[in-house]
């Protein structure tokens, strides 16, 4: 008898626990009204270097680069082509990975506007120290093109390859803008 | 109670950890790559159409294609000698096939001084395809020789050779070829030795070719007494080549007129060979000439005894290479002359070769004064030699170039902008290159040449040529240089990179070439 009185008030209680909490999730889910407060604090929180930074390529001052404070940032407003034909800057910039270790990256394609409907393409490859390409060619233009993610080794300096194409009825009026995305994951 | 606070602890850590998981995604940093603006400019360097081929230059002056048709012959040529105390020499060359290949040779003798034809007379013949022997009965004293193997990279001409021999007591020999189907495409190309130890006979040595039948090659002499051996070469022209042929006496009347069909002069070549009745430097030497478009001319300096002379006529077909034929007439005034230069017009060596003949005012048998060496030794060169003076010879030359696909203007490469560039050619792809035997596409300019893309025997020699720095305001030329072994098409896909000095950033203009 004891026994059975003991094993209905256990199972009472854990149901009763279990509604408990579920019912507490779900009021803290929809409740708008009750707030509990918990304090994450940060302290300090600090300054450091970019461990993945731009550097200057060989092509980088006649595209007209402009690395951005703590290389986090490049600007190009010297870049140019001629109508059918295809200008390769081999070496427009660089990407340093100036951290001990190994770092994933991606480059990927992130907006672009102006005469777009004139370009036949413009193309962005990654190269190693090897002048082997790494990961896939970005298509600017081509939502969600992308190298893919890419482990550059500590130390090192990649080459960033910009190629394009103007259309053969392309205009020397004719100008786009187009934006990447450098990716760099971890600390 | 102790249970209940376990089972609410492992619920509240299960419940931590799927909250973790679901927020431990990794840091990302972003970098931003923005160009802005990129822009389209007006080239700086443009193509423009060449003379030379066809050449189709596209919108923006920016890609173009180039059509020209390659050679399709190839001529070996040079001069040697056969040594004193020696009866042959052999030269090797470029391999050729002997099926479509035929040799001429001159010979002019060795030394200063009276020599029978056993030491001077010399035959050619290949060995094997990569090596000919010249070859003479005597061997006293060196024995000159020049030579021209004349090769068809297609199929243009059949070639069948051999060896046939006069016994002492013979003046026509009848040999047996391979049926070549129409005599009258075909023309006979000798050369000989002889066994004549004395001047008095030379004339015996002169032997002619002809078909008498589609399968019959009859050799014929004046004179019996000496043993001479004959190399001989059947050609047959399977292409729109048309051969006239005939055998005119040339004896009283100097000159003596003959008669032909009309032909366009500008790519028709003669040939002959001869039998001579008389000995002396006069009575066998014989020159022929291309007078007009419907006759030739032979002269000899004397009406003492007969040469029959066997002449062909051939007129090379308008496409898809025209032959181009240079001829003239060299007079001679001085008898000590021992060489004779000859300013021709510009050829490619590679496909010219010569044919020359003389008479001579010598009526005696100081043999080898009619006899000279012929060669091209330049562009623009044709060199006559001998080596023992004493009389004079007037010469009649020609100069035959088959098929020239020389082109020194495919395109022009212009800098419109005051800056220097730099530019090169690469090819990136191609299509039955297997069919080039050689193919040379380079720049040039007034003073230099650059080799930027050259196929050897069916293969990329070079791909592309180095940097040629392009400066502001100017230009330059590309040309091409061709010979293929069959009349298909290559093509070959090339860039021309124009690259900004000490950068790494350049531009590629598509240049498609179309070699028919």
């Amino acid at each position: 008898m004891f026994g059975i009185k003991r094993k209905k008030k256990f199972g009472q209680t854990s149901l009763e626990t279990l509604a408990l909490l579920l019912a507490a999730l779900i009021i803290v889910g929809v409740s708008a009204a009750v707030y509990n407060i918990f304090y994450m604090r940060f302290s300090p929180v600090s300054v450091e270097e970019a461990k993945v930074q731009f550097v200057q390529g060989e092509d980088s001052v006649a595209a007209g680069a402009s690395i951005g404070t703590n290389g986090t940032s490049v600007l190009f407003n010297s870049i140019s082509g001629w109508p059918n034909t295809t200008r390769i800057y081999e070496g427009i910039v660089g990407i340093k990975n100036f951290d001990t270790q190994e770092r994933n990256i991606r480059l990927e394609f992130d907006g672009w506007s102006g005469d777009t409907t004139a370009i036949e393409y413009i193309h962005v490859k990654v190269f190693d120290e090897s002048d082997l390409q790494q990961g896939n060619t970005v298509e600017v233009g081509t939502d969600g093109s992308s190298t893919g993610d890419m482990e550059i080794q500590a130390g090192t300096t990649w080459r960033v390859q910009l190629e394009i194409k103007w259309k053969a009825d392309a205009l020397s009026t004719y100008q786009v803008s187009f934006a990447l995305r450098l990716i760099v994951q971890g600390e | 109670m102790l249970l209940k606070s376990s089972r609410t602890m492992i619920l509240s850590v299960i419940l931590l950890c799927s909250l973790l998981t679901a927020s431990h995604a990794a840091v990302w940093n972003t970098l931003r790559v923005n160009a802005s603006p990129v822009r389209a400019e007006s080239p700086k360097v443009i193509l423009q159409p060449g003379t030379a081929g066809t050449s189709i230059v596209y919108a923006n002056n920016t890609s173009a294609t180039v059509n020209v048709e390659a050679t399709c012959w190839r001529v070996q040529s040079g001069t040697g000698y056969i040594p004193n105390g020696e009866t042959y020499t052999v030269v090797n060359i470029e391999p050729v096939n002997l099926s479509r290949s035929f040799l001429l040779i001159s010979f002019g003798g060795g030394i200063s001084g009276s020599q029978p034809e056993q030491d001077v007379i010399v035959s050619g013949k290949f060995t094997s395809n990569s090596q000919l022997r010249f070859e003479r009965m005597g061997t006293n004293n060196p024995a000159n020789f020049g030579w021209y193997v004349i090769e068809a990279l297609g199929n243009q001409i059949s070639v069948q050779s051999g060896t046939a021999q006069f016994a002492q007591t013979e003046t026509q020999k009848d040999v047996p070829i391979e049926d070549v189907g129409d005599a009258g495409k075909c023309i006979v190309v000798l050369s000989r030795r002889s066994t004549g130890a004395d001047r008095t006979q030379y004339n015996k040595a002169f032997v002619t070719g002809e078909l008498t039948s589609t399968s019959n090659l009859r050799l014929r002499r004046e004179g019996t007494g000496t043993i001479v051996t004959v190399e001989w070469f059947v050609v047959k022209f399977n292409d729109n080549t048309v051969i006239q042929t005939g055998e005119t006496i040339v004896s009283t009347s100097n000159p003596t007129i003959q008669s032909i069909n009309p032909v366009n002069t500008s790519r028709t070549w003669l040939y002959f060979t001869w039998r001579a009745t008389a000995n002396g430097l006069a009575q066998v030497s014989v020159r022929g000439w291309l007078e007009n478009a419907g006759e030739i001319r032979f002269f000899r300096t004397t009406t003492t005894g007969r040469c029959y002379v066997r002449w062909f006529i051939i007129e090379m077909p308008e496409t898809p290479i025209k032959a181009n034929v240079q001829r003239g007439f060299h007079d001679s005034t001085t008898n000590n002359e021992y060489v004779k230069n000859i300013k021709i017009a510009p050829v490619d060596l590679e496909t010219a070769f010569s044919f020359t003949t003389c008479d001579s005012t010598g009526t005696g048998t100081a043999f080898p004064r009619p006899f000279w060496v012929e060669s091209i030794t330049n562009a623009t060169n044709l060199r006559l030699q001998r080596w023992y003076i004493g009389q004079t010879s007037d010469h009649n030359w020609q100069v035959i170039e088959l098929g020239r696909a020389k082109y020194d203007f495919v395109l022009k490469i212009v800098n419109l902008a005051s800056e220097n560039w730099k530019v090169r050619l690469r090819a990136y792809a191609q299509s039955n290159i297997e069919r080039l035997v050689n193919c040379t596409i380079y720049f040039r300019n007034e003073t230099s040449i650059s080799n930027q893309i050259q196929i050897l025997n069916g293969a990329y020699s070079q791909n592309h040529g180095d940097w040629i720095n392009l400066e502001g305001s100017s230009s330059i030329y590309l040309a091409m240089k061709i010979s293929a072994k069959n009349s298909e098409t290559t093509f070959i896909y090339a860039f021309l990179e124009v690259l900004i000095p000490n950068t790494s950033t350049y531009n590629l203009m598509l240049i498609e070439f179309r070699i028919s």
